[in-house]
C-alpha cells in the first residue's frame, strides 16, 4: 500500500448536528484503486463522512483533500466523484438509458469535449457519416449513448434501455443506479449501503461483482455498510467506527484476527474474549492454564484481554487437550457445528466440523499464533 | 367489511343518479326538443332550431370570453403559483401547513362576498382609499384586468396546493443525485424537479380552469357586467325561463369539459393526475 497514491486525504474532519459530535477528528488517506469500507454500527458517523466527501453537508472544522486539492468548499457538482445512493435515487420520469445517460447529457458542451477528447469526437464523427458532414453535437450523443448502453452491458443489463425505472426490480435498479455513476469514469466512487436492500443471495452476488468491477476499471471504491461480512468480502481496507471515531483502520483479516480492543472483536465477527495475564514473552495465561503465544509484547504480568476466534478452537481427545469443558448448547450451522462449552465458568463459543452432544465433555487447544491479545481498556 | 362499505357508497350512487344523471338527460332533451311552458304535452317534438344560438355573435364572443380568461388565469396562476409552491416547499420554516392555511386563508370568507369586496377596492372612491389616502387598484373595476385578478385570487390556491403536493412527494435523494451527477442547482430544477412536479401542474390547470371556464360570479361582478362569460349568458337564459337555450349552452360547456378531461387521460396515459 505504501508505494500507492493518496487519492483522498481527510484532516481532522468534525461534523456535529446539534451539539452532537457525529464525525470526530477523524483523520484517513484513501489511495488510488482501492476497495475501501467504512465500517460501524447505524450513527457511527460513517454515512456523514461520505456526504461530506461528496459535498452534500459542510464540514465544521478539517479538510478534505483529493488529489492535493482542498474541495471543502466546491459544491457537490463540481467534484470528480459520484455517489450511489442507498435508496438508489433513479429518476423515475426517465427510462434506464436516460438515466444513465443523465450526467452526460447536462454536461456543458466544453466539458463534453474534454470528456472525450477531439480526436473520439473526430473518429465518431467519421464513423457516423462518410460523406455527410456530422455536427459535433451528434458525435457527442451518439457517443454518450454508447457509452451508456457499454454500462449498462457492464451491470449485465443489456437489453433494458426502454424499460422504465417502476418496470425493475430492486437488484435491477440497483444495477442502474451503478451504470449510472460509472458511466461518468469517476474517480472515486462513493456506495452508501448499496446493497441494504437486496436479499442474501443477490447482495452475495452483487459483491463478488462490484468487487471484480472495481478492480478491472480501476475507480477508488469507498464503500459504507454495517454489514461486515460485506465489508470482509469486498474491501482492501476497513475502517471500523465507534461514535465518529476511528476505531481501527486495516485489512480484513488483520482486523479480524487482531481487533485493537473489544469493540471491534466484538463487531467483526462472533469472538470469545477471555480475562488473562502475559506471564512473560510468549507466555500468556487464561483460564487458569498457560499457552504459547506469539508475536506481542506486554509488561510482564500485565493484564489482558485474549481474544480467540470460535474456529480458532482445535477440538482434541479429552486426555490431549489443554482446556477440558463440557458442550452445554449445540447448535448446526450447515458449513460447521457451533458448540457452547463452558470451561470453568468460562462460556466459549467454538466451530468445529465434529459432533458432540449436549452434555458430552469436549478438549480443546489452540495455536500460539491464533492466541490474539488486546490491552485492557480502563473504562471496562 | 367490503359489503358493507357498498352499503356505505349507495346514498351518493342515488344522489348521483337523482341530482346529476337524470339532470343531465333531461337537459339534453330538453336542448334538443322544442319543450317550453307554452307549448302543450302533446306537441312536444325534436326540434334543433336553439342551435342557431351558437352561431349568434354574444353567444361566440361569450365563449372566447370564457375560453380567454380561464386560459390567462390557469398560466397566471400556474407561473405565480409554482413558484410559492416552491418556496414553501423549499422553506426551512418547521410548520409548513401553517403557510399553506396562509395561502388558502381567503377561501375561508364567502366568495360573493370577496368579490364584492374586491370590487369595491378597485373602484374610485373606496373605503380603502379614505383610509390610506390613495387608491391600490386605481380605477380598474369593471375592466378585464380585474376580472382577471379576480379569477387568479380566487383560482391560485388549488394550484398552489396541487403543485405542493406534487412537489412534497419528490424525494431528496433524487435532488443530491442530480447534483452529484454534475447538475448546477438551477439546471437541476428544470432537469428533475419541473418534471417531476409536472402532475401536480396539470391537476392543479385543471382545478383552475373548469371554474374559471363555467363560473358566472366574478365576472359578472368585477366587470359590473361588462365582460360576459358563457355562465353569464346560461344564468340569463334560465332566469328568463329560456330552457332551451340554457340547456344548450350548458351542454356545450359540459362537452368542452369532458373533451378536456379525455385530453388530459391520453396525455397522462397512466392517470397520475387525480383524474
Amino acid at each position: 500500500m505504501e508505494n500507492k497514491k493518496a487519492l483522498i486525504e481527510l484532516k481532522n474532519l468534525t461534523k456535529s448536528y446539534d451539539d452532537e459530535i457525529v464525525v470526530n477528528n477523524v483523520n484517513l488517506t484513501i489511495y488510488e484503486n482501492e476497495f475501501l469500507t467504512l465500517l460501524g454500527p447505524s450513527g457511527c458517523g460513517k454515512t456523514t463522512i461520505l456526504r461530506m466527501i461528496a459535498g452534500f453537508i459542510k464540514p465544521e472544522e478539517g479538510e478534505i483533500i483529493i488529489d492535493g486539492k482542498i474541495f471543502n468548499e466546491l459544491p457537490p457538482y463540481a467534484r470528480p466523484i459520484h455517489t450511489v445512493f442507498q435508496k438508489y435515487a433513479l429518476f423515475p420520469h426517465l427510462n434506464v438509458i436516460d438515466n444513465v445517460a443523465f450526467g452526460l447529457n447536462n454536461r456543458s458542451w466544453e466539458y463534453l469535449e474534454n470528456f472525450y477528447g477531439n480526436q473520439r469526437i473526430a473518429a465518431e464523427q467519421s464513423a457516423l457519416g462518410e460523406t455527410k458532414n456530422i455536427s459535433v453535437k451528434k458525435a457527442l450523443k451518439s457517443l454518450i449513448y454508447k457509452d451508456s448502453v457499454q454500462a449498462l452491458k457492464l451491470v449485465k443489463l443489456e437489453g433494458y434501455t426502454n424499460r422504465k425505472i417502476d418496470q425493475l426490480s430492486g437488484g435491477q435498479q440497483q444495477r442502474v443506479a451503478l451504470a449510472r455513476a460509472l458511466v461518468n469514469k469517476p474517480k472515486i466512487l462513493l456506495l452508501d449501503e448499496p446493497l441494504a436492500a437486496l436479499d442474501l443471495k443477490l447482495r452475495q452476488n452483487m459483491q463478488y461483482e462490484l468487487k471484480e468491477m472495481q478492480r478491472n476499471l480501476g475507480i477508488t471504491f469507498l464503500f459504507v455498510t454495517h454489514d461486515q461480512e460485506e465489508a470482509m468480502t469486498m474491501s482492501d481496507r476497513i475502517v471500523v467506527m465507534k461514535e465518529g471515531v476511528i476505531q481501527q483502520l486495516g485489512s480484513p483479516k488483520s482486523i479480524y484476527n487482531e481487533p485493537i480492543n473489544r469493540y471491534v472483536a466484538n463487531f467483526i465477527g462472533e469472538t470469545n474474549i477471555i480475562k488473562g495475564t502475559y506471564v512473560k514473552k510468549d507466555l500468556v495465561n487464561f483460564l487458569g492454564v498457560d499457552f504459547a503465544c506469539m508475536g506481542y509484547s506486554f509488561n510482564d504480568q500485565e493484564e489482558v484481554d485474549v481474544v480467540i476466534r470460535p474456529e480458532d478452537f482445535d477440538v482434541v481427545d479429552v486426555d490431549k487437550a489443554k482446556l477440558v469443558g463440557q458442550v452445554i448448547f449445540s447448535l448446526f450451522k450447515g458449513v460447521h457445528n457451533e458448540y457452547e462449552v463452558l470451561v470453568g465458568n468460562e462460556k466459549l463459543t467454538v466451530h468445529t466440523y465434529e459432533n458432540y452432544e449436549v452434555g458430552q465433555p469436549i478438549g480443546l487447544t489452540i495455536d500460539p499464533y491464533e492466541i490474539h491479545m488486546m490491552k485492557v481498556e480502563k473504562s471496562e | 367489511m367490503n359489503s358493507e362499505f357498498k352499503v356505505l357508497a349507495r346514498p351518493y350512487k342515488v344522489w348521483l343518479s337523482v341530482l346529476v344523471f337524470f339532470p343531465i338527460i333531461a337537459m339534453i332533451f330538453i336542448s334538443i326538443s322544442n319543450l317550453n311552458s307554452s307549448v302543450p304535452f302533446s306537441d312536444i317534438a325534436i326540434s334543433f332550431r336553439h342551435f342557431e344560438l351558437l352561431l349568434e355573435s354574444s353567444t361566440l364572443i361569450a365563449f372566447r370570453n370564457s375560453l380567454l380568461y380561464a386560459s390567462l388565469t390557469t398560466l397566471i396562476s400556474f407561473v405565480l403559483g409554482y413558484f410559492v409552491a416552491y418556496e414553501i416547499k423549499k422553506s426551512k420554516f418547521k410548520n409548513k401547513f401553517i403557510l399553506l392555511t396562509i395561502v388558502i386563508l381567503p377561501m375561508w370568507s364567502n366568495l360573493i362576498l370577496r368579490t364584492e369586496s374586491l370590487s369595491n377596492i378597485m373602484s374610485e372612491n373606496n373605503i380603502l382609499k379614505s383610509l390610506i389616502g390613495f387608491n391600490i387598484f386605481g380605477n380598474i373595476s369593471g375592466t378585464g384586468i380585474a376580472v382577471l385578478f379576480g379569477l387568479v385570487f380566487t383560482y391560485m390556491p388549488f394550484m398552489i396546493l396541487s403543485v405542493y403536493t406534487a412537489l412534497e412527494k419528490i424525494d431528496f435523494s433524487l435532488e443530491e443525485a442530480a447534483l452529484d451527477l454534475g447538475l448546477t442547482p438551477l439546471h437541476k430544477f428544470w432537469k428533475v424537479i419541473f418534471p417531476l412536479s409536472l402532475k401536480g401542474v396539470v391537476t392543479g390547470s385543471i382545478m383552475v380552469f373548469l371554474p374559471t371556464l363555467a363560473g358566472f360570479a366574478i365576472p359578472k361582478i368585477l366587470s359590473k357586467g361588462r365582460i360576459v362569460f358563457i355562465g353569464n349568458i346560461i344564468e340569463n337564459k334560465f332566469i328568463y325561463t329560456n330552457y332551451n337555450h340554457g340547456a344548450l349552452l350548458a351542454i356545450v360547456i359540459l362537452i368542452f369539459i369532458l373533451g378536456s378531461i379525455f385530453l388530459l387521460t391520453k396525455f397522462d396515459k397512466e392517470g397520475e393526475t387525480l383524474l
